[in-house]
């Protein structure tokens, strides 16, 4: 199993789910086009990262910083700071609503969340981490088992990928972005990178890394399709309101009957776990690395403070918001796939003068085709993020 | 004074003119403290010249030159020189002496005798401070640490290159570190980063970093380098622990590896690769010190001092029959203890606990902790000795020593 698959896995986190079932709820088969130019984007995307990973054999934060500097490089890790703690506050509410499904308070399960992503990464040893990341893994299966039970028309889902309806009011673009934002997450960019930096992959493997990104870049999108056609299939044809997961698992009881059901909320609540683990720590590494400051788990709260008190600090307060009663669930996971798209962009850039430099890459550098396709996402990206902004202003 | 004070200010003419900004600052790395030869200037719509020091009248918040620019001539930038912004400005510095890996954050130059000097790195949180300009706010705020320098004559690229990372310590002192800690910064390092390290290593040190190693950055390593160095390395490993690398690498780059071996190590290591890694043939190492029953105390004296450099452990010596059959085990204490004309078949000891080759480790590493034994034979056929596995390894099967470091790596950097 390489970084590839592991990252895809990950990308499929809470706000992912949340918003690929809002989308097959609320737009039926419609979206499914979406998923075509995705898979391209994501695997030219992640193909870079590998590429730059093994060739430079750097993480992209410490690239970025050996390429312009202190200045956008604390810029830009104040941007992934927040837009990460976005994204764990995604993967905690996630957890919360899940454990809601099943009839878990959430006081009782976020504490019980924490402890065990604190315990995985502190205490746990490397070969029962790998087997629980096997396993999260392999659970994402049960959003295609979930789509096939809900007996969808195939014929219509094969209609709207190859002639696609486009529309352009304001709900529908959201809901593009949305996607987009989730599916090519920035934070994704930096694991993927590191992963392959951490695994020591030389270059002579070049080859089968290109494949595995490139396989995983496949992967998430046909979970995440089959995300959307299960919605679409039931609760869209239905014509039922949903709002949150919660509701989506709920209406599927009905029409695609208990184990769907069951499925969906339990695919959740691991998608969650799973990023949650992964994220908070990840995030505190970057931002470490590239200012220069001493990381590690293994490094005592006095040696690593900056460390320390990130990776706790994300988690500590992320659960602390999560538990308010009131708070707004659903607009917190909204609000990180924004925040996420918003970023995108930036960091694609810095991705690609890096990746067509020279000094860094060697004869390595991007070919035309990969600086059109990476150029095209940055400019659909930024356009659909412009457009966000300017409709919500409005 | 540190570099971030200069860069980008503006460059002046005799006249006071603007002609420019600063972007670079050319110094010699032949001085310990590096001198100042040129400054890098991006003259104000035009390209890039290079001006050299003794047209410089004056450097701080403005640049004054001594001549106007028609009358300089360019600096021609030569081998030993660096650039201070492009090749180390922002660049990895290993901390060996206390395994860290830090940035350079900025660099600190002192003005001596007429000559402008790099005093060391800044590898700091007042470094970031002033190059974010928050330095005037965090003052005030309190928020000050002391200063965090490595000096310049403590500072040694890996290579010749500068871009590439640096050591805080010398290249010549790396071999006085213990391989333990030396494998403790391979494994932190980028790959590219690690082969430089290990490049720099004669093949014993290296090899004895490579042992240390975690399996999978072993892997990558020896993948990674020359295959000539990579066998010589192999070479100087010993025997069980290149076993398990080979056994860990893809059959072809093995099969070429082993032929770019010296014969008498590549024969012991195609023995070992036989058996199954988790099994104690697939742990043993094949360099055990034995003797045969004939012999006498001083005889075993005196083959005991031809062997002990090759072998793992000379606490025991291992008796072997004229068939070849293992009949006895004797230790140091045993020899020490007997008188020197005695044969060793008479005083060894003939109930030996021993362990088939293709028994599982950790039933090897229990037997062990359960007789208290500094090593245990292999055999094979019953009789047969194939190597032995000592206690060092079998506290390896029970207490992996890489899986604490490695987790936390494997979500990111």
């Amino acid at each position: 199993m390489g970084p590839g698959i592991i990252t895809a896995n990950v990308d499929n986190d809470a706000g992912g789910i949340t918003t690929y079932s809002l989308a097959g709820s609320q737009f039926g088969y419609n979206l499914l086009w979406t998923f075509i130019p995705m898979i391209i984007a994501l695997a030219v995307i992640q193909e870079m990262g590998v590429r730059m990973g093994i060739v430079s054999g750097k993480g992209l934060a410490d690239l970025i910083r050996e390429k312009v500097g202190i200045k956008l490089t604390f810029l830009m890790m104040v941007a992934l700071l927040l837009a990460n703690f976005g994204n764990v506050l995604a993967e905690f509410s996630g957890i919360a609503v899940s454990a809601g499904i099943f009839g878990v308070p959430r006081f009782v399960a976020l504490p019980v969340a924490a402890l065990f992503v604190w315990l995985l990464v502190v205490k746990g040893n490397y070969k029962s981490v790998e087997k629980v990341f096997l396993l999260a893994s392999s659970l994402y299966l049960s959003y295609i088992v979930a789509g096939y039970l809900a007996e969808p028309n195939w014929g219509l889902a094969a209609k709207s990928v190859l002639m696609p309806e486009i529309s352009w009011n304001t709900a529908y673009i959201t809901m593009v972005i949305g996607m987009v934002g989730t599916t090519i997450a920035p934070w994704m960019m930096f694991y993927i990178q590191s992963s392959v930096v951490e695994k020591g992959i030389s270059l002579k493997n070049l080859k089968y890394s290109k494949v595995d990104a490139i396989f995983g870049a496949i992967v998430v999108n046909i979970v995440a399709f089959f995300i959307v056609l299960a919605c679409a299939a039931t609760i869209y044809t239905n014509g039922i309101q949903v709002n949150n997961v919660a509701d989506v698992s709920n209406a599927l009881v009905p029409l695609a009957g208990q184990y769907a059901s069951l499925l969906f909320a339990f695919g959740f609540l691991n998608a969650s776990l799973f990023a949650a683990s992964i994220l908070p720590l990840s995030t505190a590494y970057y931002v470490c690395e590239s200012l220069g400051f001493e990381a590690g788990v293994s490094k005592g709260f006095r040696e690593a403070p900056v460390f320390h008190g990130l990776y706790l600090g994300l988690i500590i307060l992320a659960v602390i918001i999560i538990m308010i009663p009131s708070v707004p669930l659903l607009s917190i996971l909204y609000l990180s796939q924004v925040a996420n798209g918003l970023l995108l962009p930036f960091v694609l850039i810095l991705m690609l003068l890096i990746i067509n430099d020279k000094r860094v890459m060697g004869e390595y550098v991007n070919s035309r085709l990969f600086n059109l396709i990476s150029l095209a996402t940055v400019v659909i990206v930024m356009g659909l993020s412009l457009g966000l902004v300017v409709t919500s202003l409005l | 004074m540190y570099l971030s004070d200069f860069i980008k200010k503006p460059v002046l003419s005799p006249k006071g003119e603007k002609v420019g900004k600063l972007k670079d600052v050319i110094v010699s790395s032949d001085h310990s403290y590096p001198i100042i030869k040129a400054l890098k200037i991006d003259i104000t719509g035009k390209k890039t010249i290079n001006i050299s020091w003794r047209y410089i009248g004056k450097l701080g918040k403005e640049i004054i030159l001594k001549y106007s620019l028609e009358e300089i001539t360019e600096y021609k930038i030569q081998k030993h020189d660096i650039l201070l912004l492009k090749d180390v400005m922002d660049r990895q510095v290993v901390d060996i002496e206390d395994k860290k890996i830090r940035r350079v954050n900025d660099i600190k130059i002192s003005p001596t005798n007429g000559h402008y000097h790099v005093i060391g790195v800044d590898i700091g949180v007042n470094g970031i401070l002033r190059r974010l300009g928050l330095n005037r706010i965090a003052k005030p705020l309190g928020i000050t640490s002391s200063e965090d320098l490595i000096s310049w004559k403590d500072i040694d690229p890996l290579k010749s290159d500068y871009s590439k990372v640096k050591l805080k310590v010398p290249k010549q002192k790396i071999k006085k570190l213990h391989p333990a800690d030396m494998a403790e910064i391979v494994d932190q390092l980028g790959l590219n980063e690690s082969l430089n390290i290990l490049n720099s290593l004669d093949d014993e040190s290296a090899a004895d970093t490579l042992e240390e190693v975690s399996p999978e950055r072993q892997v990558s390593l020896l993948e990674g380098m020359d295959s000539q160095r990579a066998a010589e390395i192999l070479d100087e490993m010993s025997p069980d622990d290149a076993a398990d690398v080979l056994a860990d690498l893809p059959d072809e780059k093995a099969e070429e590896l082993l032929d770019l071996m010296e014969p008498e190590e590549s024969d012991d290591l195609r023995k070992l690769l036989k058996y199954p890694e988790n099994t104690a043939g697939g742990i043993m190492t094949t360099e055990f010190a034995y003797v045969d029953q004939d012999l006498t105390v001083m005889e075993v004296l005196d083959a005991l001092r031809q062997m002990a450099e090759d072998v793992e452990t000379i606490y025991y010596v291992y008796v072997i029959s004229k068939k070849g059959d293992l009949v006895g085990v004797i230790s140091l204490r045993d020899i020490l203890l007997s008188e020197p004309d005695v044969k060793v078949s008479e005083f060894m000891h003939t109930h030996i606990i021993k362990a088939d080759v293709m028994e599982d480790q950790h039933e090897v590493a229990q037997t062990i902790a359960k007789y208290n034994l500094i090593a245990l034979p292999v055999v094979e056929n019953e009789t047969k000795l194939r190597g032995i596995i000592t206690v060092d390894d079998a506290i390896d099967i029970v207490l992996p020593t890489a899986w604490k470091k490695r987790v936390p790596r494997m979500f990111g950097r």
